[in-house]
């Protein structure tokens, strides 16, 4: 959370997509990610979390530029890199790459799989002979642990966490400093998701990697993050270190996301109750006024409808925007 | 227990492919009875979903199903098309997984509403629309009214999947055959759907097929556990038996490669290698190469579902004792 000079730092980033209303008016906006500052230090997760359409991915491709931001700064190892050109940014982009969900679609089925994963070395490092560009690609191809036989095949003939293995050898080729992995194993099934978040906690500590790790299943961030974001409609409410987030959530809406994690113990199971918020995801086009959660949550003041509550650093550390958090400090 | 409701035996069902036949259902038989939950876990290829496909004939075309399916006494799988049609108007729903595919886009929630409710309930227009309105209220969707003149694409993920829900109620099932049916849904959302789903199971009597990889949906609603591995049950007993002590190695390295947040922090142990696909060979236990207690026996004889330990049944040979696993400290 403090700005440090490796890794990545984002500093009040927004995005803003405008949604066409037709020829002849004006485009509304939807604010997908809106003033949204965090860090992740060489070696460190952050998991980022959040329901469908908080903005989680939007955020991801922001700081990759797939995304333009509208505002706010994007450091990598102390350089504003949001600042750069185009041709500044292709420069440092290799030392940033991406997973993705559905490893089948990110893959092009009519290449094989050597030819896939050195394509970012075929990008970015055009100048590689072709015996030492192999020499990587199977170098990558090892840490993720797939077989040297493996190289010739099409993408088809793997099995969905094969293929994710594949999609991340792509990934760490070029040896990058920061992972953002997008809910990359949320399609896999559960024997093989342990699998591959295991692997990834072997690479972050052999390559250093700090990994920005989105997802919405928060049993799987709880393993792999060190620090925790909640997301919701676009904004921060609440920050906080893994260990301080799950043992004492403070944002009503945290608890509530939290409270709706299922356990694999039916004794559990048959005393939890449903937590206590109505509704859905209000429309991020036209969000409430005051505080984006307000519309659902159990805890609600008038205060909360009027003003947009300020991220406040708590005793703990950890970061909570939240009225009746701040007003219950001060009774 | 009373008389089953469902009760299926032997079924196999296979597809036909221009190489080797895919096997991927081999030789199950199960039993679902009213008012309770079944779950169904196993993974992606396990043949969890073909299993339920088969009973309604749903199967694709080159799928064929052998065996005997009982309903309330009829053999399912030996029904002209004609007399399934009536079965599915009548006995069974199901649901699936994503409702956006699974409805109509051009049309509203009450023409496709109260489409099915003319053609299994034979109502008037009216008194359909006014079924539709019951059915949504049913399932608790806020603002019935307004929602049964809004399109699909109107409605979130959750506010669909209760209309899928809705219409499945909608021939009055006996039968609910529900196929991942949270799982493309946010945490906050899938809760409030699983605990509609049992309402309904207790309210209506109804017996509920709930087939999932998420072992947290069958500890929240189901009675009793299947577990399927390659086509085969392997392990099969009371949802706490099963998630609490499991005794096949394959549903120990499951439970041990998910995280609960309800447990303290232990390092996940993942099972290694991958699922087989279905054109292999069947000798032996289909776990075997991936099974950290195997043994020469395992690689040539099929063992059989039998309760063995534990109180309940486990298809393995060595199978694990109470004390070994567990599903919140995972296999130690």
């Amino acid at each position: 959370m403090t700005d440090t000079a490796r890794g990545l730092s984002v500093d009040a980033l927004s995005i803003t997509y405008p949604i066409s209303q037709g020829l002849f008016s004006r485009p509304l906006e939807l604010k997908a990610v809106r003033e949204v500052s965090l860090s992740i230090a060489p070696g460190r997760t952050l998991g980022v979390v959040g329901e469908s359409g908080c903005g989680k991915s939007t955020l991801a491709r922001g700081i990759l530029r797939l995304q333009k931001p509208n505002g706010g700064v994007v450091r990598w190892n102390g350089q504003a890199i949001s600042e750069f050109s185009d041709a500044q940014f292709q420069r440092v982009r290799p030392e940033m790459q991406m997973v993705f969900q559905d490893p089948l679609a990110s893959l092009n089925p009519r290449m094989r799989v050597a030819d896939i994963i050195a394509e970012p070395l075929v990008t970015h490092r055009p100048q590689l002979g072709g015996k030492e560009r192999l020499a990587l690609v199977e170098k990558a191809m090892e840490r993720v642990g797939l077989r040297p036989e493996m190289a010739n095949r099409f993408p088809h003939e793997f099995s969905g966490g094969q293929a994710q293995r594949i999609g991340i050898a792509r990934a760490i080729v070029l040896e990058p400093g920061l992972l953002i992995c997008d809910e990359a194993v949320s399609a896999l099934d559960v024997s093989i998701r342990a699998q591959v978040l295991v692997l990834l906690e072997q690479l972050q500590q052999e390559l250093g990697l700090a990994i920005l790790f989105i997802s919405h299943d928060l049993a799987v961030v709880r393993y792999i993050a060190h620090e925790v974001m909640v997301l919701y409609l676009g904004r921060v409410v609440e920050y906080a270190s893994r260990d301080v987030l799950f043992a004492n959530p403070k944002h009503p809406y945290t608890q509530a996301l939290i409270g709706s994690v299922l356990s694999k113990d039916p004794q559990i199971e048959r005393a939890h109750d449903i937590p206590d918020i109505g509704g859905e995801l209000p429309s991020p086009i036209d969000p409430p006024p005051g505080c984006p959660f307000s519309t659902r949550c159990p805890l609600v003041q008038p205060i909360c409808r009027q003003m947009m509550p300020p991220l406040v650093t708590q005793a703990d550390g950890s970061q909570v925007a939240c009225h009746v958090v701040e007003a219950e400090k001060a009774t | 227990m009373n008389q089953p409701l469902l009760d299926v035996q032997n079924l196999s069902v296979r597809f036909q492919t221009e190489s080797a036949p895919v096997i991927a259902v081999d030789n199950v038989s199960l039993t679902v009875a009213q008012g309770e939950v079944l779950g169904v876990v196993g993974e992606s290829g396990s043949g969890k979903s073909q299993t339920f496909m088969a009973l309604g004939g749903l199967l694709a075309s080159n799928g064929k199903a052998t065996g005997k399916a009982l309903l309330d006494g009829e053999n399912l799988l030996a029904l002209t098309d004609r007399q399934l049609d009536r079965v599915r108007g009548q006995k069974v729903s199901y649901i699936f997984q994503d409702p956006m595919t699974a409805l109509n886009p051009f049309r509203t929630v009450a023409s496709q509403m109260t489409e099915l409710l003319k053609l299994h309930q034979g109502l008037d227009r009216a008194g359909a629309r006014a079924e539709a309105l019951r059915l949504l209220e049913r399932v608790r969707v806020p603002d019935a009214r307004r929602r049964l003149d809004a399109y699909p694409h109107e409605l979130s993920g959750g506010m669909r999947q209760r209309v899928m829900i809705a219409m499945a109620l909608s021939n009055r099932p006996r039968l609910l055959i529900a196929d991942e049916p949270t799982t493309a849904l946010d945490v906050t959302v899938q809760i409030q759907v699983l605990d509609i789903l049992d309402e309904l199971r207790r309210e209506e009597n109804l017996a509920v097929v709930l087939i999932t990889h998420d072992m947290g949906v069958v500890a929240r609603l189901a009675h009793r556990v299947i577990v399927v591995y390659a086509g085969t049950i392997v392990e099969e007993g009371a949802a706490e038996d099963v998630l609490m002590r499991p005794t096949h190695p394959y549903t120990a390295g499951l439970l041990a490669s998910m995280p609960d947040l309800a447990a303290p922090l232990s390092r996940l142990q993942p099972i290694t290698g991958y699922p087989p696909d279905g054109q292999k060979e069947r000798v032996g236990c289909m776990f075997e190469p991936r099974c950290r207690k195997a043994q020469a026996i395992c690689k040539q004889q099929v063992p059989l579902l039998e309760a063995r330990t534990g109180g309940h049944r486990q298809a393995c040979h060595f199978p694990l004792t109470s004390d070994a696993a567990g599903a919140l400290g995972g296999l130690s």
